[in-house]
């Protein structure tokens, strides 16, 4: 029997890799996993994530004949962090080391890396949409969920630069009505003071009474929707330059051009928009085929029939269909759905770059490997072990 | 043996330290009152440039009138009263645009009249009303106004002579539309047929188009 840790960093060492935390660790993680999964269909999946998953802890509401109880747990990211440090702990550094236990050690080290998949996903993952029409070609896409103030700079020629600035959803999100936040820039020759963000809303004309109208226009919120794809933010902008009086703008995701600020020649276009993203090639759609299950409006398959343009213009033929995406320089495109509008057909591709995008499969192979491993060695040593012959 | 406790306190130090710091990071990029803007992100070659300057109505989606500004003419500052604000003339003398009352301000005669009274000239009678041109707005029969005479606006100190003041009143229940021109009376005339062009072009959107 092993001696008990007397110093602090002994006991802590043993309780972060003892098989208790293990068990209360993947006890809370199925709490978690259960509540989520129950609550995404009313709160929508963002949502679900980013209260049940994403955090480091989370209240839940119990309902108790009517009552609501809350509950406070730990959230899924700190349980995956705790997770990730009791098998290092545990399962790497204070297991036997041996031929016998290799399978076990590759097993585990394989789930650590599928956690740090997982976090580096958290971290460095964007997807988005990428819509277009057939003979239309683009090299961006843009966020579903992330929202971003945009001002993009025009010379007197009407020129815009290269680049535009933008102000990240996390910087303004919490601005309800009655808190603000200024904004500015070295090269801005104005300030930007950003208000009354409304996650959902819709731009309706004011009564000649309403003090609080812009340009004639209120923001009116609107009850969220259960999938953030549909929400349409909006927010209250004052530009604030020196010497002249301030301009007052509404945002409006859905405003179909920016609000612009004149400042001599310049001109400063300001919008909110989803975050987009550059792609070090551009796709062209050039046909669209959509074919049905017969006698039903139900999708058999999507194809799209693109090109991908490089950066040095050489030109490509590529099919993206459903489970069949396109990959290049750590992007992925695929498929995702279409619509139909007065302007004909348009493919949406998913865009995807993920830095651990195939992390998964390869912990997944290696577990595999060190499962088959442990078996192996159990089934080796089972025949091998002397018969004992039975006597009556 | 020291050497594995050796290792397995160097082990706990930086477990500690990851864990620390893990929590460190996520707690950075606080956000407070005044920020500075640091990111940026690059423009697309193949993103539309957008139209700067625009109207909220246009901003918005909100656009229910069309119309085409004739060639030379330039577009104002528009306003509740003035959905549509038009200049032309080398030095944007001549205004044209386009009013929408619900109310209506008194009937076709009391805006006739009230124009009239802008331009220095009396009041004309229903009969005389009638007499008057008609040309159609929007698909309205209106009454066409052609008044010469010292121009004062609304709010001005003083009237500028040799005006001319040309426009339609039509109604329609009891709201009252409006297209009125005014300008220098030789420009005035220059432009009458751009006037009857911006007229035709006028159109409420539906919701079709």
């Amino acid at each position: 029997m092993s001696a008990q840790p007397t110093s602090l960093l002994g006991k802590a060492f043993a309780i972060l890799s003892s098989y208790g935390l293990a068990i209360g660790i993947l006890s809370f993680l199925l709490i978690d996993t259960f509540l989520g999964t129950i609550t995404q269909k009313d709160i929508g999946l963002l949502d679900s994530q980013r209260i049940y998953f994403d955090s480091w802890w989370l209240i839940h509401d119990v309902n108790l004949g009517g009552t609501l109880i809350p509950l406070p747990l730990p959230g899924g990211g700190l349980l995956m962090v705790i997770l990730f440090f009791n098998m290092l702990c545990g399962a790497v550094i204070r297991m036997r080391k041996g031929w016998r236990t290799i399978g076990n050690l590759i097993s585990h080290l394989a789930i650590m890396f599928m956690l740090a998949a997982g976090f580096v996903s958290f971290l460095y993952k964007t997807e988005g949409a990428m819509p277009l029409f057939e003979g239309q070609a683009s090299d961006q896409y843009q966020s579903y969920h992330e929202r971003t103030i945009e001002v993009h700079r025009y010379d007197a020629a009407g020129k815009g630069d290269d680049k535009a600035l933008i102000i990240p959803m996390k910087h303004f999100a919490d601005l309800d009505p009655g808190k603000a936040r200024t904004f500015f820039a070295k090269d801005l020759p104005f300030e930007i003071q950003v208000t009354g963000y409304q996650r959902n809303a819709n731009i309706v004309q004011a009564e000649e009474s309403e003090k609080t109208a812009i340009d004639g226009y209120r923001v009116q919120p609107v009850k969220n929707a259960k999938e953030d794809e549909g929400n349409v933010s909006a927010l209250e902008i004052t530009v604030k330059l020196k010497d002249t009086p301030e301009q007052k703008a509404i945002l409006w995701e859905r405003a179909q051009e920016p609000f612009t600020v004149k400042v001599g020649d310049i001109s400063y276009a300001i919008s909110l928009s989803r975050m987009k993203w550059k792609l070090p090639f551009a796709i062209r759609l050039n046909d669209f085929v959509r074919e049905l299950h017969p006698g039903t409006m139900k999708a058999k398959k999507f194809t799209s029939h693109v090109t991908k343009i490089s950066s040095d213009g050489k030109e490509e033929p590529k099919v993206v269909t459903m489970n069949v995406p396109v990959r290049d320089q750590g992007y992925v495109v695929y498929q995702a759905s279409f619509s139909e509008g007065s302007s004909g057909e348009q493919s949406v591709f998913t865009v995807v770059t993920n830095p651990s995008d195939q992390w998964p499969l390869w912990s997944c192979v290696a577990v595999a490997i060190g499962l088959i491993i442990t078996f192996l060695g159990h089934l080796v040593r089972f025949l091998r072990r002397p018969l004992k012959v039975k006597t009556t | 043996m020291h050497l594995f406790i050796s290792w397995l306190q160097a082990t706990q130090s930086s477990l500690l330290s990851l864990l620390v710091l893990s929590l460190v990071l996520s707690s950075c990029d606080r956000v407070s009152e005044r920020m500075e803007i640091t990111q940026t992100r690059d423009i697309s070659t193949y993103e539309a440039k957008p139209k700067l300057h625009a109207y909220p109505q246009e901003r918005f989606g909100d656009e229910r009138l069309r119309w085409e500004t004739p060639a030379g003419w330039g577009q104002a500052e528009r306003s509740q009263m003035r959905p549509v604000n038009l200049t032309f003339g080398p030095n944007k003398e001549g205004e044209c645009y386009l009013a929408m009352l619900p109310g209506g301000a008194g009937g076709v005669l009391a805006n006739v009249n009230r124009w009239r009274k802008q331009m220095a000239q009396p009041e004309i009678t229903e009969e005389e009303l009638a007499k008057l041109p008609q040309k159609t707005l929007m698909g309205i029969p209106g009454v066409f106004v052609t008044v010469d005479g010292a121009y004062t606006n609304v709010g001005a100190p003083e009237a500028k002579p040799d005006q001319r003041l040309q426009g339609i009143v039509a109604s329609l229940g009891e709201a009252g539309l409006f297209v009125k021109m005014v300008g220098p009376k030789a420009l005035v005339e220059a432009n009458t047929a751009a006037f009857d062009e911006f007229v035709a072009s006028l159109k409420l959107r539906t919701q079709q188009q």
